[in-house]
């Protein structure tokens, strides 16, 4: 409800295990347009490249986070010939993070996987798996993923003033910073303007095409342990102080609740709160970004600027190198990659920019800590925010 | 066979007389669950919309079309429908415009509306 904007959803803060467990490792595979490689081919490299990144072996494996549960995980168990604890809900981004760090505090397993690779399936607006996540009235009148963030945006514009052009901006930098990561799918055609976004064709008013992710294929995974165990490793820990989840709902046309109460302001007001962070403290963010329009709804419900605010506080390069927050440095889901289950990108690109080891002309100077938020089913689905920070 | 209707039927809670929507088993604003179910006028306003120029493949045909989300008069801040919006230019769809039931089929949960001529 409209009156709810500006509650405070805080409430108890949860006694997240600060600190005790960190990411070790990470592996990104090829991105690419079209791979001649099996999925399981792809998650295996990852696995196997962020296992070795950390310094680990893969039979110290002995928890997973990935997508589809049960059926999800076996391949790992069977190519290991190990058992393996199933770590949370299978979201492998921020929520797997907090997920995992809580899984491995309470001693449940002790070296993590995050991973997810696809090769070949889509998500729009090809038909199967879209089908099966828009539910109901959404399926029977054939509208995609677009159409809904569409309606969002709609709404925001209707409601705040904002502007196409601030849509578009955030594609702009996200190009830009794709430009600099040469894995990124995007990165290869060059930079893009706002005229270049407006004019690109509409897919679901108001959004273009150059408002929407890229849809491709692609593997990563990381490892994270316990804190203790981290110190021995190959590189520095990055430590996970403060990690929250929260969902909402599983359909799309949720957004009709008027975006409130909100699971993603939940999740950052709590795990700032766990970590003792304010937004100033940020040296760089990880947000979301299937469409624009999520972007500037999510930096609203974080916290970054007030309700409504969005539009503008994405303007004057705030979220490009050298602005004030700089977010989504590979490029994003926008630019970069999106593999149908791709929230563990940004948790990648802060933990590879932390380590600085990506390429000089998009790595920050030092950066030592970091907010890493999640979205994944619908447009009010699930939502996770991490505060990462360099040991 | 799809039975097409010209009515919406909604919920309202017999506590607290809230309408909500979906169908729920309880009252989501105060949790009883004695329920009446009432035929809406069908006629609201237009929240949001789009244009889509792409849909899923058996709906290409159809692009571009209007979709929309439509807060009926019952209830305005509880009850909101997505539907097609038909019968009107696209580019006269507009947010708050005056919108009425055109059909509604509720096996599959698809409604349309159209703008209203005279109220």
């Amino acid at each position: 409800m409209r009156d709810q904007h500006e509650s405070d959803t805080l409430g108890e803060v949860m006694k997240f295990p600060v600190g005790k467990a960190a990411i070790v490792g990470a592996h990104l595979t090829e991105q690419s347009r079209k791979s001649t490689r099996t999925a399981e081919s792809l998650a295996f490299e990852a696995v196997k490249g962020a296992i070795e990144d950390a310094g680990l072996k893969l039979t110290d494996i002995d928890g997973i986070v990935t997508p589809g549960g049960v059926e999800g995980a076996g391949w790992l168990c069977r190519q290991l010939r190990k058992p393996l604890t199933l770590v949370g809900s299978g979201a492998p981004g921020a929520v797997g993070v907090a997920e995992a760090a809580a899984f491995i505090a309470a001693g449940l397993c002790e070296v993590v996987v995050v991973v997810h690779a696809r090769s070949g399936q889509r998500i729009g607006p090809a038909p199967q798996e879209t089908r099966k996540n828009v539910k109901d009235a959404a399926e029977s009148l054939g509208i995609i993923m677009a159409g809904f963030y569409a309606q969002m945006a709609q709404r925001h514009m209707y409601e705040f003033g904002t502007r196409p052009e601030q849509l578009a901006e955030v594609a702009v930098t996200f190009r830009d910073h794709a430009t600099r990561n040469p894995r990124s799918v995007m990165g290869a055609k060059g930079p893009i303007t706002v005229d270049d976004v407006l004019s690109s064709r509409p897919v679901s008013t108001p959004l273009h095409l150059l408002d929407c992710c890229i849809d491709n294929d692609g593997g990563y995974a990381f490892v994270m342990t316990s804190s203790e165990r981290a110190r021995d490793l190959k590189k520095k820990p990055i430590a996970i102080l403060g990690g929250q989840t929260a969902m909402w709902s599983g359909t799309y046309d949720d957004i009709k609740e008027n975006y409130y109460p909100s699971p993603a302001r939940l999740t950052g007001q709590r795990a700032m709160a766990q970590a003792g962070v304010k937004h100033g403290d940020l040296d760089l963010l990880g947000i979301y970004d299937c469409f624009t329009i999520t972007v500037i709804r999510l930096l609203e419900d974080l916290g970054f600027c007030k309700i409504g605010e969005g539009g503008a506080f994405v303007q004057g390069g705030t979220l490009g190198i050298g602005g004030k927050y700089p977010t989504n440095l590979d490029g994003g889901l926008l630019s970069h990659s999106h593999n149908g289950n791709p929230a563990g990108f940004h948790v990648i690109e802060i933990a590879r920019q932390l380590w600085q080891e990506v390429e000089p002309n998009r790595q920050l100077k030092d950066p030592k800590i970091a907010l890493c938020h999640h979205q994944g089913m619908a447009v009010l689905g699930r939502h996770g925010t991490c505060i990462l920070a360099l040991q | 066979m799809n039975i097409m209707t010209h009515q919406i039927q909604i919920q309202r809670c017999l506590e607290c007389r809230q309408y909500r929507w979906p169908v729920a088993p309880a009252c989501p604003f105060c949790f009883a669950e004695a329920v009446e179910s009432v035929a809406s006028r069908g006629t609201g306003a237009l929240w949001t919309f789009t244009i889509a120029h792409r849909a899923h493949p058996e709906f290409m045909k159809d692009v571009p079309f209007a979709v929309g989300i439509v807060a009926l008069d019952e209830s305005p801040g509880t009850v909101r429908l997505l539907g097609r919006i038909v019968d009107c230019e696209l580019d006269a769809v507009r947010i708050r415009m005056r919108l009425e039931l055109k059909s509604c089929d509720e096996q599959n949960g698809t409604y349309s509306f159209r703008p209203v001529a005279t109220e």
